[in-house]
């Protein structure tokens, strides 16, 4: 499948102009080679794959003067970390309002929006647009991935650009289809029912001075969670809130660059395992990653990412005595250390690895799964190689 | 006094040829410095009636944010490749930006679905070409020799 996808859109990059007046298009294709050794965040049984695709292609059509058409379409394949397939990434009517009051400007999205609240999540599918492969896990958790990229609703930008700042100020409110695989990955294989996003509500602020040097940012996301039994299943009904608290920073110079990224993440559940389940919990984190330019072509990264799923039990302990040890400490946290360097081969091509070295797995598999602790060692690592072109 | 390099600094008559060569070597870095900091002109099709544009307004175009000229005009924005020393020069001297953050900018933009990002032309006579051919673009040259352009002033205020 991925192999035909790949064949049509070189064809189509070939005989296609690249922007013509009303409509454009671009694209990008990426394959690579990966493992996961210790645990089955990205691939079973330590083995070598080639689960690591990324294709997608899109096309913007001016219908108006302010009024276009956007949508992009995508075919992943992260190994376990998500669900392999076709996706419609986006597709929303754009509205561009060029002058508002005091000189701001704005944009409105209306249908499949993509989440422009963080640093990477606007283009997080887009191999060239990221440092790594694996984002950092405290904030791109790939486990809720396609929840968290993009939502059904209504987004909307404002803009100032003045002598001195750059102001962005970002709303969305929308809601996610929630597939089964997402299902069985939130609630355990062995859940029959239904997950609906009730609602994905968030803002986001960022600022950048004359100089462009900095950029600052800080986000609030609120998003309500209900689940409906089948006829025959052991869960119940329940409900869950998601209240997502975050800073982001950016630091641009000449030869290195410095992305920042801090969370505070709150779940409350009830219901799901019995009528008077209620569980409350804040986790947090965040990650630190720093990329020095060589040259034009070539770059190097380190980076370190952390997050504790209960911010009162750092170090996992109570989660492994409240499960009567089916459940290992490791489970309550996960640090990464990260080196990558990237090649820029030619201007459209690119050539990206990296290497983690983790302690802890508490992004690797829903809690809430059985058999968790089959799914990873206290200490693993995975590694990629990517051959990335875009158009 | 055995090593080479020493044995050199010790002899008077290489230090005094060294002198007499110094301005010859302060003519050719003068020169050799002119040539990597080529005159660099922002220019727009002659459809387009400005004469001049603030650094706020070309951050703007060329970030994507601002899509008409006031007559309501599209505005085409074409560019050199990132590896380009011209374009390198435009980033860091006009926009005063580094280049791997517009590229960056511009590839959040294209993939993102919000907008229409510059065209990227292969050499430096392709860019003079739709330059000259394209109703409401904006890019830049290396020099002022182009008379079918319209030169704009970068204002710093």
């Amino acid at each position: 499948m991925k192999t035909k996808i790949t064949i049509a859109l070189c064809m189509l990059s070939g005989t296609v102009q690249a922007a013509l007046s009303d409509f454009s298009w671009h694209g990008y294709v990426s394959q690579g080679i990966t493992q996961s050794q210790g645990s089955s965040f990205i691939t079973d049984n330590d083995a070598v794959t080639a689960e690591l695709t990324e294709i997608g292609l899109n096309g913007y059509y001016r219908v108006a003067e302010n009024i276009s058409i956007a949508g992009q379409v995508n075919y992943l394949d992260g190994g376990n970390r998500f669900e392999q397939g076709t996706r419609l990434d986006y597709l929303f009517i754009d509205w561009k309002i060029p002058e508002l009051a005091f000189g701001w400007k704005a944009q409105v999205h209306i249908g499949r929006y993509k989440n422009r609240h963080w640093l990477y999540s606007v283009t997080r599918d887009v191999p060239q647009t990221r440092y790594t492969s694996v984002l950092p896990q405290s904030v791109y958790f790939d486990g809720f991935r396609d929840v968290a990229l993009g939502s059904n609703g209504i987004q909307t930008s404002f803009s100032h650009f003045s002598k001195h700042n750059i102001w962005e100020v970002n709303w969305s409110y929308g809601r996610s289809a929630i597939n089964n695989s997402q299902r069985d990955f939130l609630l355990g294989n062995e859940a029959r029912g239904k997950i609906k996003q009730e609602f994905v509500h968030q803002a986001s602020v960022f600022w950048q001075p004359s100089s462009m040097k900095w950029k600052l940012g800080a986000s609030w996301l609120n998003s309500d969670f209900t689940y409906t039994p089948a006829e025959q299943d052991n869960r119940l009904a329940g409900h869950s809130n998601v209240e997502r608290i975050m800073f982001s920073a950016q630091y641009f110079a000449e030869n290195w660059e410095v992305s920042s990224e801090i969370l505070r993440e709150t779940q409350d559940n009830a219901g799901l395992f019995a009528p008077d389940f209620a569980r409350k919990a804040r986790g947090e984190g965040g990650f630190v990653q720093v990329r020095y330019i060589f040259n034009s072509e070539f770059s190097g990264l380190v980076g370190y990412d952390t997050y504790v799923s209960d911010e009162s039990d750092r170090d996992g302990k109570k989660l492994e005595a409240m499960t009567g040890g089916l459940i290992p400490a490791y489970f309550g946290y996960q640090d990464t250390i990260t080196l990558g360097a990237r090649w820029d081969i030619a201007p459209k091509w690119r050539l990206q690895g990296e290497y983690h070295w983790v302690e802890g797995a508490t992004r690797v598999v829903s809690l809430l799964n059985n058999n968790v602790a089959s799914h990873a060692d206290k200490r693993w690592e995975m590694w990629s190689l990517q051959l990335m072109y875009k158009f | 006094m055995n090593t080479p390099a020493l044995r050199w600094l010790a002899t008077g008559f290489e230090y005094a040829a060294f002198l007499k060569a110094l301005p010859l070597v302060a003519v050719l870095l003068l020169c050799a410095s002119k040539t990597n900091a080529a005159e660099l002109n922002v220019m727009v099709n002659e459809s387009v009636m400005l004469s001049a544009l603030n650094r706020t307004e070309l951050r703007q175009i060329f970030t994507g944010h601002r899509q008409y000229w006031k007559d309501g005009t599209k505005i085409t924005v074409f560019v050199l490749q990132d590896n380009d020393e011209l374009h390198k020069q435009f980033c860091r001297e006009v926009l005063q930006m580094f280049p791997y953050q517009l590229s960056r900018l511009w590839d959040q933009i294209t993939y993102s679905g919000q907008g229409v990002t510059p065209i990227r032309v292969s050499s430096y006579q392709a860019l003079v070409e739709a330059l000259e051919g394209t109703e409401g673009a904006i890019g830049y040259v290396g020099s002022d020799e182009i008379v079918k352009l319209r030169r704009v002033e970068v204002d710093e205020s």
